[in-house]
């Protein structure tokens, strides 16, 4: 019995990790260190209100298609959007000529590919599609 | 060999990465937005939002294509052509400019653009943008949105706070409808400066803007002319009956009539400035009324400022405008307003007040605007529904409570709007 309450505590902490972990992931050749990027950074960065890492180079976000689960994850937690909000967001700049949306890939993959050699980049995966190629600067 | 390789490889990448440039470049991009909508009002003796009572399909339809060319890595030429319901369809460039990108946080850009008077000006035909059928026409009623010149951008960020500063400059000659009718303007000296600021889920504003207008209205002086020699006829039959004076009464008289005719169809502008120096005399002002109460590179002064807040679940803009007319033929206007709105999951309720009220000049410029009933009143209550029925498709639905405390000098009447829409981006 105790065992049960203790299963059913534990299986109902882990809830609210079943939804994708999101990892934001810039190029090993970025020298932003993991500290200096914090959530609200990152919220900037992708809605184009900041162009500029912590240490002034240029910053470049990369968004996943949409659809795609991870990016819906995204949305909600770093940019409090859903994806009409965020279209509606989008569509103000660019039809003020102000700017055009971001950079869009289909897959992880993709992604890892496009940032591993570009340290202007900064993107997001699937926390469990993190490897070498590629370095960890939040992580929620 | 070993270097011949590697130096093979790199000619290979920079082949790669140069057609990689090329095809990201040569890309032309193709965005779009329309609205179509219909809008009924329950009170035909009104004018809101340019709706006239029954059913209009017109007034609120409008499509636009944006097309836009990275021609090199710092520039982007861009057109965005206009067509509304309310132009009959005629289509127009609303933006069409060139943009050079200096920084990563500067930006110039040259053509026709528009004007930012306030919050939501740069983007004012773009309905799925914001909650509304359209812009409320309290604040949002400048005849003119565009104009030709250059402004640039800075971009620039105080700790988390980020900030943008837009200057612009430049002149619109083009035929404005005001009062439904068409005047040739010139709007010269188009000048202004806007600050937007985001922290966190907040936004901040500040804009103001200043042009030079001149319009093609006049002073009808055969009018003025006729109503002067009946007046003085009128005296001297009075002063002294005989044939003569009788005769000189009903030649005036008639001259009168004619002139009447003409002046009752001139424009509603062109009655205002002639109507301007004939009170004013009759009114013993001491005013340089046909400067005063013209049009004639007089400058207009437009001051705006805006506080947003939006986290996603709820959102509320409230924004307040100041215009200043040197001209005593335009009155000078307040207006504000204030919106709150929640969301749940895809539907988002809105809630939406707003109030524009002309303030007279002071003295005797202030006598004779008030003598011409030019000044008015409003307040509207808006509740709307949006619906995003998927990420490009929005369908709102409006009821509008539309007060005119006071319209063309009179107390005014009031009518209820009901507006549907559905507003798509391609």
């Amino acid at each position: 019995m105790k065992y049960l309450s203790r299963l059913i505590v534990s299986v109902f902490l882990l809830a609210p990790l079943a939804h994708a972990e999101i990892a934001v992931v810039v190029s090993p050749k970025n020298g932003n260190s993991y500290t200096s990027i914090n959530k609200e950074l990152i919220n900037r960065i992708f809605l184009a209100k900041v162009s500029n890492f912590p240490d002034g180079t240029v910053a470049k976000p990369v968004y996943l298609k949409q659809g795609s689960e991870v990016r819906d994850t995204f949305n909600r937690d770093y940019l409090s959007k859903s994806e009409s909000q965020l279209g509606r967001y989008w569509s103000r700049l660019r039809f003020s000529g102000k700017a055009q949306f971001p950079k869009e890939v289909n897959s992880a993959e993709e992604l890892k590919a496009l940032i591993a050699n570009d340290p202007s980049l900064i993107g997001y995966i699937d926390a469990l599609d993190v490897d070498d190629t590629i370095k960890v600067v939040h992580q929620y | 060999m070993r270097i011949v390789t590697i130096i093979r490889s790199a000619i290979a990448i920079s082949v790669l990465a140069t057609s990689t440039v090329h095809a990201e470049s040569s890309d032309l991009n193709i965005y779009g937005f329309m609205s179509v909508g219909v809008g009924i009002l329950d009170n035909d003796k009104v004018t809101i939002e340019g709706f006239e009572g029954e059913g209009n399909f017109k007034q609120d339809t409008i499509i636009a294509l944006q097309v836009s060319k990275q021609v090199n890595d710092k520039t982007t030429a861009t057109g965005q052509l206009v067509s509304r319901g309310t132009d009959d369809f005629k289509t127009e460039a609303a933006w069409a400019f060139v943009s050079y990108q200096a920084t990563e946080d500067f930006t110039a850009r040259m053509g026709r653009l528009r004007i930012p008077f306030f919050y939501y000006s740069e983007f004012l035909e773009v309905g799925y943008a914001y909650n509304w059928v359209r812009l409320p026409s309290d604040i949002y009623n400048i005849p003119f949105s565009s104009f030709d010149g250059v402004d640039f951008t800075q971009r620039f960020s105080i700790g988390s706070l980020d900030n943008s500063i837009q200057v612009n400059y430049g002149r619109l000659t083009d035929d404005l409808n005001i009062f439904d009718e068409d005047y040739k303007a010139d709007l010269r000296n188009i000048a202004g400066i806007s600050l937007n600021s985001t922290y966190g889920d907040w936004g901040f504003r500040l804009g103001g803007q200043r042009t030079e207008m001149t319009l093609d209205s006049q002073v009808d002086t055969a009018y003025v002319t006729a109503v002067q020699n009946a007046t003085i006829a009128e005296a001297a039959y009075n002063a002294n009956q005989t044939p003569a004076t009788g005769a000189n009464l009903q030649n005036a008289g008639a001259t009168l009539a004619d002139a009447q005719v003409e002046f009752n169809n001139s424009r509603r502008i062109d009655q205002g400035q002639t109507g301007a120096v004939l009170l004013s005399q009759q009114m013993g002002l001491d005013l340089d009324v046909e400067n005063e109460f013209s049009l004639d590179g007089h400058t207009a002064d437009f001051y705006n400022a805006a506080i947003m807040y939006d986290n996603g679940d709820y959102s509320f803009i409230t924004e307040i405008t100041a215009i200043e007319y040197e001209s005593g033929l335009l009155v000078d206007n307040r207006a504000w307003l204030a919106s709150v709105a929640k969301r749940i999951g895809s539907t988002t309720t809105h809630l939406t007040y707003s109030n524009s009220r002309d303030v007279l000049n002071s003295g005797d410029s202030g006598k004779l605007q008030k003598a011409l009933k030019l000044q008015g009143e409003d307040k509207s209550v808006t509740l709307g529904l949006r619906y995003d029925y998927d990420v490009n498709t929005a369908i709102k639905v409006e009821a509008q409570y539309h007060d005119e405390l006071e319209h063309q000098g009179e107390k005014g009447d009031h009518a209820m709007l009901y507006s549907f829409a559905v507003d798509v981006i391609f």
